[in-house]
C-alpha cells in the first residue's frame, strides 16, 4: 500500500499539487470578499503554473546546465528552458501584482474600503 | 526606401511604437507636446511600414520570415508575416494612430497635468506595440508575453477612465490573469509532449504525438484562455464594465482592437498548430460554435435591455465576437475568411461607434441614449458616420458588415450547419432593433441637447450655436473608420481572394 502511494507521489504528485494549487487559488478569487485577499488567490494561481513548467525541467541526478569542468552529454545538464520561461513569467506576474496594488490603492481613495459587499453597495450594479 | 532594408521590416513595425512608448515621458520633461508628437509619428510610421509589409507578402505569394537575433527557428524567437496577419498588422497600427490622433483633444482640455496626458500616450503606445507583437510573433510563448503587455496596458487604460473605471480594471485584472494562466498552462502541456515553442515546429512535432488526453486537454485551456481574452460568451463578465467605464479617447482601440487579436491567435493555434484531421477537433469545434451560438443571442438580447450608449455598444461587441468564433467553428475556407473579413470590419465599425460615443461624451457629456434627441443638427458629420456605421454592424449590402456575415453564411450553408444561419439572420435583426432605436431618439426624440458643455466654450461659439462638431483631429478618425467600412465592403472580394486565399487554403 505504502509502494503504490510513494510510486504515485513520485509519478503524478507534483502535477496534483500544482492543480490543488491552482484550483485553491481559482476558488479564492471567486469566493473571498476582500480584494487583497482576491490579489493573493491571484499570486497563487500563478506560482501553480510556475511550479508546473519547472517540473518539466527537471530529471533525476541532474546538475546544473553550466559547464564547470568538461562537457558532459546532454543527458547529465537538467532542461535550463523552462526556467528561463519562467524567470519571464515571475517578471510578469509581479508586474501584474504591482498594477493590482496600484488598482487597489486607487479604490480605497474611491470608495473608502476594498471590500466587495461595501463597493457593490454603492451602485457597482447600475 | 532601401537605407531601410526590407528585411528588418517585421521587427521595426513592433520597435518603432515601444521606442515612442518610451521616449514619451522622456520628452515630456521638456516640452508638453513633445511626448505626445513622438507616439503620433510613432505610430504613423508603423502603419506606413505594416502596408509595406503587407505589399511585400501579397506580391511574392508566401510568408515573411524574420529570426530576431539571427537565431534560426527552433531555438530562437522567429516573426512570421502572412496575409492573415499582414492585414491584421495594417489594421492595428492604423486603428493605432488614428486613435492616438483622436485624443488630443481630451488631453488639451487638461491642461493642468502635461505629465499625466504623457503617461495616458505612452500606455496607448505600449497597448500598440503588444498588440502588434501578439499578431506577428510565430512563438507561442512569446505570444503570452505580448498578450500581457496588452493586458497591462489595458488594465492602465480602463483605470484612468470614468469613475467607475478602476474597479472595472481590477475587475479585468483578476479575470485577465486567469486567462493568461489558463493559456500558460496550455503552452506548458504542449512543450511537455513536444519540447519545442515555435508554432510551426510545434504543428510538425504534434503529429508525431498519440497522447490524445494531454493534446485535448491543452485546447480546453486554450478555449478558455483565449475565450476569456475575447469575451467569448461564458467568459465575458469581464467585458461591458470594461468597455463602458475606460477612459474615452482610449475605449475605441480597447473595445474595438483588444478583442480581436486573441481572436487571431485562436485561429493560429486551431487551425495552423493542431491537426485538423485529428478525431476530436469535430467536437471542439462544436463546442466553440455553441459557445458562439449563445453568445451571439444573448450579447443581442442583453444590447436591447440598455439605454446606456456604451453599454450597448459593450454588450453588442459580445455578440460580434460570437461572429468570430463561428467563423472558426464553421472551419472551412469561407468560414475562416468570414471570421478573418469581420475581425477587419468589426474593428472598424466598432472602433468607429465608439469614437461616435467619446465625440458626445467630448461635446455634450451624453452617456445616455435618451439624451441624443436632435443632436444630428448639432454634430451632423459625426451622426453621418454614426448611421454608416450601425448600418453596417445591422448588415445592409453595401458596408463592410454585410459581406463579413455573407462568408459566413456562405460558408455554414457549404457544410450544411442551417442553425448558424438562422442565429446569423436572428441576430441581425435583433441588431436592427437597437440600433434603430439609437436612430429614433437621436432624429425624433425631443430636443435635449442643451449648450455646449463648458461655459468657455458657450462664449467662444456664442455667435454660431448652430453648429457645433467636434474638433478636426477628432472628425478625421470618425470620418475614416465611416469611409474604411465603406471601403471594405467594396473590396472586400479583393481581401479574400487577392489576400486571405493563399494563407488560408495553405493551413486546411
Amino acid at each position: 500500500m505504502i509502494d503504490i502511494i510513494e510510486t504515485f507521489l513520485a509519478d503524478k504528485g507534483i502535477y496534483m499539487m500544482t492543480f490543488i494549487l491552482m484550483g485553491l487559488g481559482i476558488l479564492g478569487m471567486i469566493s473571498c470578499g476582500n480584494y487583497m485577499k482576491k490579489i493573493m488567490c491571484m499570486n497563487i494561481m500563478q506560482v501553480s503554473i510556475i511550479f508546473f513548467f519547472l517540473a518539466l525541467g527537471q530529471k533525476e541526478q541532474g546538475t546544473l546546465p553550466v559547464v564547470v569542468q568538461n562537457l558532459l552529454g546532454a543527458d547529465a545538464y537538467i532542461n535550463p528552458l523552462p526556467h528561463a520561461l519562467m524567470l519571464t513569467a515571475i517578471v510578469v506576474s509581479l508586474g501584474t501584482t504591482g498594477v493590482a496594488l496600484t488598482l487597489l490603492m486607487k479604490i480605497k481613495e474611491i470608495y473608502g474600503s476594498i471590500e466587495e459587499e461595501d463597493i457593490t453597495g454603492k451602485g457597482w450594479k447600475k | 526606401m532601401n537605407f531601410i532594408s526590407m528585411t528588418h521590416l517585421p521587427v521595426l513595425i513592433v520597435i518603432i511604437p515601444l521606442c515612442g512608448a518610451v521616449l514619451c515621458p522622456l520628452l515630456s520633461h521638456f516640452s508638453p507636446a513633445a511626448g505626445k508628437k513622438a507616439v503620433i509619428g510613432a505610430l504613423f510610421v508603423s502603419f506606413c511600414l505594416s502596408i509595406l509589409q503587407l505589399a511585400a507578402v501579397v506580391q511574392s505569394g508566401e510568408a515573411l520570415h524574420y529570426y530576431l537575433g539571427g537565431w534560426k527557428p527552433p531555438y530562437g524567437i522567429e516573426f512570421v508575416i502572412d496575409g492573415v496577419n499582414g492585414i491584421i498588422i495594417v489594421l492595428v497600427s492604423f486603428i493605432g494612430a488614428m486613435t492616438a490622433l483622436f485624443s488630443s483633444p481630451f488631453e488639451e482640455a487638461d491642461k493642468t497635468a502635461p505629465f499625466k496626458s504623457a503617461g495616458y500616450y505612452s500606455i496607448l503606445s505600449f497597448l500598440v506595440t503588444g498588440l502588434l507583437g501578439l499578431s506577428s510573433t510565430g512563438d507561442a510563448f512569446n505570444l503570452y508575453v505580448f498578450m500581457e503587455i496588452v493586458a497591462l496596458s489595458g488594465y492602465g487604460l480602463i483605470a484612468i477612465g470614468e469613475e467607475k473605471g478602476p474597479i472595472a480594471a481590477f475587475r479585468y485584472l483578476l479575470t485577465g490573469t486567469i486567462g493568461a494562466s489558463m493559456y500558460l498552462l496550455g503552452v506548458g502541456l504542449l512543450y511537455s509532449a513536444t519540447g519545442t515553442l515555435n508554432m510551426a515546429d510545434l504543428a510538425l512535432r504534434l503529429k508525431d504525438v498519440d497522447n490524445m488526453p494531454l493534446i485535448v486537454f491543452a485546447m480546453a485551456c486554450l478555449v478558455v484562455g483565449f475565450g476569456i481574452k475575447m469575451a467569448l460568451f461564458p467568459l465575458h463578465g469581464w467585458q461591458p464594465a470594461a468597455h463602458s467605464y475606460a477612459h474615452p479617447a482610449a475605449d475605441p482601440m480597447i473595445a474595438g482592437v483588444m478583442i480581436k487579436i486573441p481572436a487571431y491567435a485562436m485561429f493560429r493555434f486551431f487551425f495552423c498548430i493542431f491537426d485538423s484531421g485529428l478525431p476530436m477537433m469535430k467536437t471542439i469545434f462544436n463546442i466553440i460554435g455553441i459557445m458562439a451560438v449563445l453568445g451571439i443571442l444573448y450579447g443581442s438580447l442583453k444590447a436591447l435591455r440598455y439605454d446606456k450608449y456604451n453599454k450597448i455598444l459593450a454588450y453588442s461587441s459580445i455578440g460580434q465576437v460570437g461572429y468570430i468564433a463561428l467563423g472558426f467553428a464553421i472551419g472551412n475556407f469561407y468560414g475562416i475568411a468570414g471570421a478573418v473579413l469581420h475581425i477587419l470590419s468589426h474593428a472598424f465599425m466598432k472602433t468607429g461607434l465608439f469614437y461616435t460615443s467619446a465625440a458626445f461624451k467630448y461635446r455634450y457629456k451624453i452617456h445616455y441614449t435618451d439624451q441624443l434627441g436632435q443632436v444630428y443638427r448639432k454634430m451632423p458629420v459625426t451622426c453621418g458616420a454614426l448611421v454608416v456605421l450601425a448600418l453596417s454592424m445591422i448588415g445592409l449590402p453595401p458596408f463592410a458588415g454585410f459581406f463579413s456575415k455573407w462568408y459566413l453564411a456562405l460558408g455554414a450553408i457549404e457544410n450544411g450547419q442551417y442553425l448558424y444561419v438562422a442565429v446569423l439572420i436572428i441576430s441581425s435583426l435583433l441588431s436592427a432593433v437597437y440600433f434603430f432605436r439609437i436612430f429614433e431618439k437621436m432624429f425624433m426624440g425631443e430636443k435635449t441637447v442643451s449648450e455646449p458643455s463648458t461655459q468657455e466654450e458657450s462664449l467662444r461659439q456664442g455667435k454660431t450655436q448652430s453648429r457645433t462638431e467636434v474638433p478636426l483631429s477628432m472628425l478625421i478618425p470618425v470620418l475614416t473608420a465611416a469611409l474604411m467600412v465603406i471601403a471594405l465592403g467594396l473590396g472586400n472580394s479583393f481581401i479574400v481572394n487577392g489576400v486571405l486565399r493563399n494563407t488560408v487554403m495553405g493551413v486546411l
